[in-house]
């Protein structure tokens, strides 16, 4: 049985370490390497990638990820929130075709819908020819190529990675929990936020995770929605690669992203176990259906 | 005032249904009222009701004196303890009993000192900081119990509340439930499928069916005197015979049966309000009923001829499955008492009698 499983296991395995390991080593070791004087990498040691990118002129570039990512993940919890709720609180038929149809931009390419995006964004565009039809535009519609077309687009391909986790762990919510909370005397607002987020919270750590992580580092986005000052970090490593070709400082920066959300990621991941940790404690620690000890005396009593 | 609950020709619908039937009971003040009842009788849907989940489609609910026709729960003077409990999974038990309190906006040494005095009641001192998931189900139960009771509610609502326990904590928390009613001030609703709960803990019962109250009584008055044969036969274990009265003196009935072997006819001691000719049926239940070998001497005695089809131990009885005629099958429980009588075995014909008085006649 075990042979078994190792079997079934290393194909994985391999994929992983030719796939992802390889390359990740590589990377690590380019980036304590120079830039070549024409792109190449040339295997001098050196930690001045790392100090490069300390450079006060990168902070903008850091900030604005941050910043971005940031209200994406916001955003897309402030809309996902009742649309997962609606979702999970339809019958069950119901729920089966709003997933399915909050699955179906999946079906075209992630680029080709960007594009589309531009078309709707762009001044003379499908939502600025619109809003000047109705005399709600007085001054030019000038949204692409910002910071806020950015978001948009962000907040719009990411908006299902937080919807699904958080209509999982709303489905399971039990609805007489609401009905006690009710019967208990709190408000909707306080039965909203004394039952339903705290129910709803893993399902949000999770989406959070899943939306910020990719838009921190994302690409296509900025790059075809954002103007030239909206680059974000995805933006600066495929210029560092691509345009610059100083690979080394690429893979730095890359290697940079990637500790940081690791970190941010234990750090959440860590509180997280603990909550839940001490409620499996709990879990360990009681017989299982046993008659306890109070009920004992009670028979006794008797 | 007396009543602290009425519904008046309360009406539910659900679908083309009527969950609930033109429904009028009252509760009296600090008393332990039950709605007995199977499955879809209605007795949830008028649980609900009374917490406020539902709105009545016709007819009024007033707690205290008040009606409560546009009260939501929140402002209702009732708490409930859920079928299955719902307690809040992230949260402590202590910060599940304390919610309510919290949302009132009580002082923060009243609501610890209530919330210790609670778990304290039901027996869950120190279990302050464990969350449910780790509880056995007995202790969510007091867990959910603490919760409504730490409010003092003017009446206490529970849905099945020992469903989900097994036999022995069942005891338990039938003496524990009837504990704190003696010590006043609370009075209980209670719903449930569960005969023997409803007929220990209540100190009156609504037997409901089809949305209505069939009969409501004391658990005495509705065990022995059932008002009809569905009650008779859902509440505790029955026997019956189908006859026609042949006389009427007085306080006696005489029943003649049709089809039942060496046909005396059967005398059945019960107020009147019944006519001579009309269809009845006769109820008799197990434990009211002796076996002999011989014909028992006795006045007042009624004695039918029956055969042994089938004998069970059961521990601390033994069921016997007795054949009177072709259609007719009876079951006698008689205590395993180690006594005199040897025991009966299959195919053995005996005698069951039982006293005049011990028999009831509902409409046939």
């Amino acid at each position: 049985m075990r042979r078994l499983s190792a079997w079934l296991l290393a194909p994985a395995c391999l994929w992983t370490l030719a796939c992802f390991l390889l390359p990740m080593g590589l990377m690590l070791a380019v980036s304590f390497a120079s830039r070549g004087p024409y792109g190449g990498v040339e295997w001098t040691f050196t930690l001045g990638n790392y100090t490069e990118l300390l450079d006060p002129l990168y902070w903008r570039i850091y900030g604005r990820s941050l910043l971005l990512a940031g209200a994406t993940t916001a955003l897309c919890a402030l809309l996902g929130f009742p649309l997962a709720y609606a979702i999970a609180a339809s019958p069950p038929p119901q729920q089966r075709l709003w997933l399915f149809l909050l699955l179906i931009p999946f079906w075209t390419n992630f680029l080709v819908r960007t594009y589309a995006w531009m078309f709707i964004l762009r001044t003379d565009g499908i939502l600025g020819s619109m809003l000047t039809m109705l005399g709600l535009s007085p001054t030019a519609f000038e949204v692409l190529y910002s910071d806020t077309a950015v978001l948009i687009g962000l907040v719009y391909g990411y908006l299902p990675f937080m919807v699904l986790p958080l209509y999982v762990a709303l489905e399971r919510m039990d609805p007489a929990w609401l009905e006690a909370g009710y019967d208990l005397y709190a408000s909707d607002w306080a039965v909203f936020r004394r039952i339903v987020v705290p129910s709803a919270r893993p399902g949000l750590i999770a989406g959070s995770v899943l939306v910020f992580i990719p838009s921190l580092g994302a690409y296509i986005t900025p790059d075809l929605l954002g103007g030239a000052r909206s680059m974000m970090l995805g933006n600066l490593i495929q210029h560092e690669y691509l345009v610059i070709r100083d690979w080394p400082l690429g893979s730095a920066a890359s290697l940079v992203l990637m500790a940081g959300v690791l970190v941010g990621a234990a750090i959440l991941f860590r509180n997280e176990s603990q909550l839940s940790g001490a409620r499996q404690r709990d879990e360990a620690a009681s017989p299982p259906a046993s008659p306890d000890v109070t009920g004992q005396t009670e028979r006794g009593a008797a | 005032m007396e009543w602290i609950v009425e519904l008046t020709d309360v009406v539910k619908r659900q679908g083309s249904t009527l969950a609930v039937n033109h429904l009028s009971l009252q509760i009296r003040r600090g008393e332990f009222f039950s709605i007995l009842g199977p499955s879809g009788s209605g007795k949830t849907t008028t649980l609900r009701l009374l917490a406020g989940f539902d709105d009545p489609d016709h007819g009024d609910i007033a707690i205290g004196g008040r009606s409560m026709r546009q009260v939501p729960p929140q402002r209702r003077p009732v708490n409930t303890v859920f079928q299955q409990y719902a307690l809040f999974p992230h949260m402590t038990v202590a910060q599940n009993v304390a919610f309510g309190l919290e949302m009132r906006d009580e002082p923060r040494s009243t609501i610890r000192r209530r919330v210790h005095e609670t778990l304290a009641m039901v027996k869950l001192a120190g279990k302050d900081n464990r969350y449910p998931a780790g509880l056995s189900g007995g202790e969510q139960q007091r867990v959910a119990l603490a919760r409504a009771l730490v409010n003092q509610p003017s009446v206490l609502l529970l849905d099945e509340p020992l469903s989900a326990l097994d036999q022995q904590l069942r005891r338990e928390m039938q003496m524990g439930l009837k504990a704190i009613q003696e010590q006043g001030g609370i009075t209980f609703g209670c719903v449930t499928h569960h005969q023997e709960d409803a007929l220990m803990l209540s100190d009156r019962l609504a037997v409901m069916r089809e949305g209505r109250a069939l009969q409501i009584g004391t658990p005495k008055e509705v065990y022995e005197q059932p008002a009809d044969a569905w009650i008779a036969d859902f509440i505790g274990l029955s026997n019956s015979l189908r006859g026609c009265l042949a006389a009427v003196n007085g306080m006696s009935c005489t029943v003649q049966v049709p089809g039942l072997a060496g046909a005396e006819p059967i005398t059945v001691r019960q107020p009147g309000r019944w006519q001579e000719g009309a269809a009845v049926i006769l109820v008799v239940r197990p434990e009211r009923l002796r076996l002999s070998r011989e014909r028992a001497v006795g006045s007042g005695l009624n004695q039918v001829r029956a055969r042994v089809a089938d004998v069970r131990y059961g521990g601390s009885e033994l069921h016997h499955r007795l054949r009177l005629s072709e259609q007719i099958e009876w079951t006698v429980n008689v205590m395993n008492s180690g006594s005199d009588q040897k025991p009966f075995i299959m195919g053995e014909e005996l005698f069951i009698a039982w006293g005049e008085q011990d028999a009831v006649l509902v409409a046939g």
